[in-house]
């Protein structure tokens, strides 16, 4: 990076904000995916701390054709922040002030750098939550948020991230500052250009402002863990409890390797002849709660479930979910490296997808262990390796394209809530066709004509 | 397992997933990876691997880190920061050096126990020379830059130490169960009359107390600061004083000594199988005063105290010694104390030697605690360590804060003592 460069971002945001040393920067040369690939240093890091200078930041940037990778917490599970030439990290915790929770219209207006687990704290003292629950929630940044589009256990019940996002304040790759959307329920005002940038994994825009709709919290939840013999049996539940028109916040699904795995690490009482266990959980009023746990109790053993236990207390509730919340720990005990995707595919697919799971790894020799939101059909396929063994590896990598296939074979897709980045950029297309490719293409050159804006993101170097 | 094999097992632990964001009192103040312990785990890797030759700019990274091990007791894959940017201060100290202040305090002074009282004693008359009393007639303010920050203000030593002031053998009628209290420097040297109040509520309720006169500082610094050497020289000094003693426990007022005591002492000798037992032997036995308390079926209704009171939670000793629920039972089932929890439990800042060496940095993870402290109208912060009760003092005594630090042993001894009359 050319020292005028520096100069200049240092007059831009203050001499404190921006950093040089090789120690800091070699910082910035990972997130929280797994990468094969060398260590990239990045040119400089900035934190800008308003809107204005985050624009002049990328003027600056536009002009001397240096890329820019917006950064929150760094915990994206796809190399969506990490550096593929030198570059400038822009990364946005500074810009972390909650500007407004609006009770009565039932909206919020973010900065990026806000905590999410922090902006549901202030809501939970106005009475109302913030739907979009990643298992980042405590560290990850609602910017990182919205350009990854997260999810989180809740899908089934709330959607995702772009099903809360009403409209955006980002700058564009020449610096210009864009508003998009509204702050109501409704608004058909031209091309959704909300939706175009939720999820574009800053490809298209840094984005500066956030405003998103909450909903009152629910009362109360209640929770359910079932464990079935029959692999089928679950999904069938999943499906039959939805059916009767009982719609769960969650519906976390482990399969036995996952059983086995918590067993011997945390011992929590999961029956160890299970093939699949289903952890349940419904929210809303109280008193509509007790009859809801009751039918669901009722369809579990209809479909043959060999254990139900159900819990409505904090201490309860916290027990069932232990091993749940245990199963990466007890994994990380046997395996230096723990690889989880995200391909996701219809619910009722969730057995033919889980199967597929173990036929590849019995194929490739490679332990794998599913867990996931059942009620979304996202799958988190957890490959259980290690990455200092290179022969294993390549098998590892044989074994994710043929999974990435599959996905889309059972009319799914080859990622749920991680994005794309750099490490599925060359499955893109298997999901996308030529025309999709194209479509996005013409997007990214109409918005970032001189591609600075996360380079080799999602499209990769590949040209098609 | 050998030393380094462990290293690198525990490295594969974090897969960067950075959750221990939400946790590092470093990153909370500087915002940057760098400061993270995922950041400083990478470094190590780095270094382990050959990615990094080893700088001083690198160096310097991994000396800003508190080793509060929140880190550890957060990650959920088991990575431990502090054991990872520990060995990254062996091998900067191995290869780069060490400073001339560091190499006088913690090699000369510490281990010599002759030239470390000597030198405590006379400062006890020096220091009234390069000291000058603090704001509000709290602690002293150095007169001379030696190495502490001149803005810094510290407990004045005490006239007598812990160990001058008591005998070797406490002792009570048919006593239930005889501990051994390593007292640590703070006790000893700064806060005696929080070792009187620990062997008063001990012998209140049965249990005999030793103070061996031979014990010795537990070597936590020079541990923390990757000294490997300095600390087994140290740790072994203690371990032959403690293995002599017959007793049920070894009792602490400071998580940071309980932790060295019970979890880094048989780290030390991880490759020496017979010393590594003895460490083994006195760590299964270490036990912070709380825990021995409410162990025992100990007097609870006392005398009142009147007092609004919250608790911070020593960093050693809640993810270290694993004790934070003790210290809270024993202070609410005080007779008139009003409890009030305080929000998130951060740390002081403390770090030992990092409050000398980082003093802006630590004073700015301070005053985050202390906001958090004043914010509950509490008017008393009862902990279980000394070094954080002078961190939290000296950050009062800077803000001009409504604010008494006391060990929670002293607010039973005081019950006990009202109950007396």
């Amino acid at each position: 990076m050319k020292p005028e460069i520096i100069q200049k971002l240092k007059e831009i945001v203050g001499k404190d904000h921006v950093y040089t040393g090789k120690a800091d920067l070699f910082c910035y040369t990972y997130d929280g995916s797994f990468s094969q690939d060398k260590p990239v240093m990045p040119g400089v890091l900035v934190l800008p701390g308003s809107t204005a200078e985050t624009s002049e930041v990328i003027k600056l940037a536009a002009s001397y054709g240096i890329p820019v990778i917006p950064r929150g917490a760094g915990s994206n599970l796809s190399g969506g922040t990490l550096p593929t030439t030198d570059c400038i990290i822009l990364q946005m915790t500074r810009m972390n002030r909650i500007i407004k929770i609006d009770k009565r219209n039932m909206i919020a207006v973010v900065e990026p750098g806000v905590i999410n687990g922090k902006f549901q704290k202030e809501l939970a003292k106005h009475g109302l939550f913030y739907p979009p629950d990643p298992a980042s929630l405590e560290f990850s940044t609602m910017g990182g948020n919205v350009a990854e589009c997260a999810g989180g256990p809740r899908g089934v019940k709330y959607g995702v991230t772009r099903d809360y996002v009403l409209g955006l304040e980002v700058v564009l790759a020449d610096g210009t500052i864009l508003k998009t959307g509204a702050a109501t329920m409704k608004s058909v005002a031209g091309y959704d250009l909300t939706r175009l940038i939720v999820g574009s994994e800053g490809t298209l825009a840094v984005i500066t402002q956030i405003t998103v709709k909450v909903l009152p919290k629910p009362e109360a939840e209640q929770t359910v863990l079932v464990a079935f013999a029959d692999l089928d049996q679950t999904t069938d539940t999943v499906v039959e409890i939805l059916a009767r028109g009982i719609i769960p916040a969650s519906f976390e699904f482990m399969d036995k390797v996952c059983v086995e795995n918590i067993e011997s690490y945390i011992p929590s009482g999961l029956p160890l002849e299970a093939e699949a266990v289903l952890l349940i959980e419904v929210d809303g009023p109280q008193k509509l709660l007790q009859e809801q746990i009751a039918e669901i109790e009722k369809i579990c053993r209809e479909k043959g479930a060999i254990q139900i236990r159900s819990a409505s207390s904090v201490e309860e509730r916290d027990k069932l979910w232990q091993g749940r919340r245990g199963v990466f720990g007890a994994f990380a005990r046997n395996y230096a490296t723990i690889l989880a995707e995200d391909v996701t595919v219809p619910r009722d697919k969730i057995p033919e997808a889980v199967r597929k799971v173990r036929e590849l790894g019995e194929k490739y020799g490679i332990q794998t262990a599913v867990i996931a939101h059942a009620g979304d059909g996202n799958l988190h396929a957890d490959i259980l390796t290690d990455e200092r063994n290179k022969e294993e590896m390549e098998r590892v990598n044989q074994l994710l394209a043929e999974l990435f296939q599959a996905a889309v074979d059972l009319g799914g897709t080859i990622t749920g809530e991680h994005g794309i980045g750099l490490s599925k950029a060359p499955f893109l297309p298997l999901e996308s066709g030529v025309e999709g490719m194209r479509v996005m293409k013409a997007i990214k050159e109409a918005l970032d004509p001189q591609n600075i804006l996360n380079p080799g993101k999602m499209f990769g170097d590949r040209s098609w | 397992m050998l030393h380094d094999e462990r290293i690198e097992q525990i490295l594969y632990k974090c897969n960067r997933c950075g959750s221990c964001q939400q946790v590092c009192p470093v990153y909370d103040v500087l915002g940057v990876e760098s400061g993270l312990a995922r950041g400083k785990i990478r470094l190590v890797k780095a270094l382990r691997h050959g990615e990094l030759e080893l700088t001083r700019d690198i160096a310097k990274k991994l000396d800003i880190c508190l080793q509060c091990k929140r880190c550890t007791a957060n990650c959920p894959g088991g990575a431990e920061g502090d054991t990872l940017i520990r060995w990254g201060r062996t091998e900067s100290q191995k290869k780069l050096g060490v400073s001339p202040v560091y190499s006088l305090i913690a090699r000369i002074l510490l281990p010599r126990r002759w030239i470390f009282n000597t030198g405590l004693a006379m400062g006890k008359i020096g220091q009234k020379v390069i000291f000058r009393p603090g704001p509000n007639g709290q602690g002293m303010l150095p007169r001379i830059p030696f190495g502490l920050d001149m803005r810094r203000v510290i407990p004045s030593l005490a006239a007598q130490t812990l160990k001058q002031r008591l005998p070797e053998v406490n002792t009570v009628d048919k006593p239930l169960q005889r501990v051994v209290y390593f007292t640590g420097c703070m006790a000893n040297y700064c806060y005696p009359q929080v070792g009187e109040a620990l062997v008063q509520v001990l012998n209140h309720n049965g249990v005999e107390v030793i103070i061996p006169k031979l014990q010795h500082c537990c070597g936590m610094p020079v541990f923390a600061s990757g000294d490997i050497k300095f600390a087994r020289l140290m740790a072994r000094e203690n371990i032959k004083v403690l293995a002599e003693i017959k007793a049920d426990a070894i009792v602490v007022s400071c998580g940071s000594c309980g932790l060295a005591l019970k979890e880094h002492y048989p780290e030390l000798f991880a490759d020496d199988p017979a010393m590594q037992r003895k460490a083994q032997e006195i760590a299964a036995r270490v036990k912070d005063v709380t825990e021995v308390l409410t162990a025992l079926d100990y007097q609870k209704g006392a005398g009142t105290v009147n007092e609004k009171v919250t608790y911070h939670d020593p960093c050693h000793l809640k993810n270290g010694l694993k004790v934070s629920e003790q210290p809270r039972q024993i202070l609410k089932n005080i007779p008139g104390i009003n409890y009030i929890e305080n929000e998130h439990g951060r740390c002081c800042g403390s770090g030992g030697s990092f409050s000398l060496k980082h003093y802006d940095l630590s004073t700015k993870i301070t005053d985050r605690c202390l906001q958090e402290l004043a914010a509950t109208g509490a008017e008393i912060v009862a902990t279980g360590c000394l070094a954080c009760r002078m961190q939290l003092e000296d950050g009062i005594a800077q803000q001009g804060l409504n604010l008494k630090v006391r060990h929670t042993v002293e607010l039973l001894a005081a019950a006990y003592r009202a109950a007396a009359g």
